[in-house]
């Protein structure tokens, strides 16, 4: 996962958020460093099916006049020695302020297959002592994971059919195309 | 004085089945704060930390065994076992009502029934959702004052209200074997029973504000969801608005309470936090998304807050605080994983077992490393809380974003 990228539109930034994972915490019940789909970090406490779930946000974007963008971050992509890269902390106010930034239509952003990263020298890094080929490390995509991920995610939507919107999968597919 | 009848006919109901020694209003008034503490005290539920370097803050110690929120134990119990989904255990309601109704049946002999009428939400707005908890703990009515709104204008708003979220809470033996966290949506009631943990006991939270209340979002066409609220001020004074979801243990609280960078201090950056956990989310009238925090204040997880992670909440609990489960030092000061200093050299850990700086438990794990993993602490609001945190209709959301906390991709 890049630092930052911005989804397509609403439905593709529900697909993203749908898609999140992360590892098991000391605030649950069970084993530490476990991977688990956590789609908006609602999985265990959404009060109801999680196919309706989806369908819900999808349902809302209609109704907002100009939906917000939706934004993905990662503060936590580690170097080859396992030392994370990005400093993270008070500096993640540097992708925040990208972030206002594009929502304003102020800051430029280029496409890749997950979403619209950062142009050079967009993001503010003044004062940040990050080399370079860091900063590359930090906005790598890796196709052949990539792959094997948007496979895994659909397996994992799977589990809500027949709840499940169709936009989702189309949004699925979409990603696997861009690749 | 309480004239709602529904009310008073459930809370006569529950007294029936749980058979308390006394009931006791909580009306959330300093004088009867200050008289639980000092019974809480007595009682041994709560320890007074040094009053000098810790002043008006509290320890608690939660049984062994009940140290997280059970996932496995929690339950959806909707009619329909398709409305709760893969997504969440189910129980049928007339099964869980009467599996619950054994173990609350007498579970409050020789205690007191504490009724906390409360409020998620600031008052008068359209958010908000009033709710009653009954409890047999003290350290839930303390945790339940300052993470809801509890003042004689909720009461008073109970009179006008028909609907309300009932629910019930009881240690009852703190049986993890009879530990259940039973939620029936459809008739907007949340059963706790046999845990005395955080999550699992402090009804308004994850139980009300996130799981019941996606529930009633969807029926009434708002997003109920586990999100942080932020307002970032530019030099010019705008303040545009995140709402932020991540996973637990990726940084949430630290990202709602950053302190900026002195290359954007120095420009007149701001951050204003809104909420670190929970927030309600509608379409307001000029069709725009806008969000605010149901909570009164924070509740986090201590080990790794320190003036480097995260400074504001580091200030913040110096005082008023309610600390459970962290590493309780010989002058009665607290002290976590990863905190603020070198640790102490001896203490009380979380089981209540004697604690030696290096100390190896009989799994030859350093037992300093047992203790990270149950520390909660809750964090009093006085952070810098924006102000439309408590007014409403909220503050206009700018911008949803996601974090995976993943790091193998």
């Amino acid at each position: 996962m890049p630092l930052v990228f911005e989804a397509y539109n609403w439905n593709h930034g529900v697909y993203v958020g749908a898609t999140m994972s992360s590892e098991l915490t000391a605030a649950q019940y069970g084993k530490l460093g476990i991977i688990r789909h956590d789609p908006m970090a609602m999985m265990p406490f959404c009060g109801y099916n999680m196919g309706d779930y989806f369908q819900h946000w999808l349902d809302m974007g209609r109704k907002i006049n100009d939906p917000p963008k939706i934004f993905h971050v990662n503060w936590f992509r580690k170097d080859s020695d396992g030392n994370f890269i990005w400093p993270g902390f008070g500096e993640n106010i540097r992708v925040l302020d990208w972030i206002i930034r594009r929502a304003k239509g102020s800051a430029d952003a280029v496409e890749t297959p997950l979403g619209l990263v950062p142009i050079a020298n967009e993001l503010n890094l003044e004062g940040l002592n990050l080399e370079s080929y860091a900063l590359k490390e930090l906005f790598d995509i890796y196709p052949h994971q990539w792959i094997d991920e948007i496979a895994e995610n659909r397996k994992f939507f799977n589990q809500f059919a027949p709840k499940l919107p169709q936009e989702l999968l189309l949004e699925n597919e979409a990603m696997l195309k861009r690749f | 004085m309480m004239k709602n009848r529904e009310l008073l006919n459930w809370v006569n109901q529950m007294e029936k089945m749980c058979r308390p020694d006394r009931v006791v209003w909580i009306d959330g008034s300093q004088e009867q704060k200050e008289k639980l503490e000092k019974e809480a005290e007595a009682a041994g539920e709560i320890i007074r930390l040094n009053q000098e370097k810790w002043p008006g803050c509290f320890y608690h110690r939660t049984a062994v065994n009940d140290v997280a929120r059970t996932e496995h134990l929690t339950y959806i119990c909707t009619r329909k076992e398709v409305d709760a989904g893969s997504n969440n255990n189910w129980m049928a309601p007339e099964d869980a009502y009467r599996k619950a109704s054994g173990y609350f049946d007498g579970s409050m002999k020789g205690r007191t029934m504490y009724v906390i009428p409360f409020m998620m939400g600031p008052p008068g707005s359209p958010f908000s959702k009033i709710g009653v908890e009954l409890t047999d703990s003290i350290y839930v009515v303390l945790n339940m004052l300052i993470m809801t709104r509890v003042n004689a204008e909720v009461v008073e708003e109970l009179n006008h209200v028909e609907d309300f979220t009932r629910g019930l809470h009881s240690k009852a033996d703190l049986d993890d074997q009879k530990r259940l966290i039973l939620h029936f949506p459809e008739d907007n009631t949340i059963w706790s029973v046999g845990s005395g943990y955080g999550g699992n006991v402090l009804l308004g939270k994850k139980c009300l504000s996130l799981r019941i209340a996606s529930y009633l979002g969807r029926q009434e066409g708002w997003l109920a969801e586990h999100m942080l609220i932020m307002g970032i001020e530019d030099p010019h004074g705008n303040i545009d608005y995140i709402a932020a979801a991540f996973p637990s243990a990726c940084g949430k609280t630290n990202l709602a309470m950053l302190i900026p960078p002195e290359i954007y201090r120095a420009q007149g950056y701001k951050i204003w936090t809104v909420g670190d956990d929970i927030a309600w989310i509608r379409i307001g009238d000029d069709g725009r998304l806008w969000a605010t925090n149901p909570e009164n204040g924070f509740f986090g997880v201590a080990p790794g807050t320190n003036s480097h992670s995260n400074p504001n909440a580091l200030t913040t609990i110096r005082s008023n605080t309610i600390f459970t489960n962290v590493l309780l030092t010989d002058d009665q000061g607290v002290w976590w994983e990863d905190g603020e200093g070198e640790p102490p050299a001896e203490g009380t850990a979380w089981d209540g077992k004697r604690w030696k700086h290096g100390l190896v438990d009989d799994k030859g794990k350093k037992y300093r490393e047992l203790i990270q993993i149950h520390d909660l602490l809750r964090l009093f609001p006085s952070a810098p809380l924006h102000p439309k945190s408590g007014i409403t209709p909220g503050a206009c959301l700018s911008l949803p974003l996601y974090s995976g906390g993943v790091v193998h991709l």
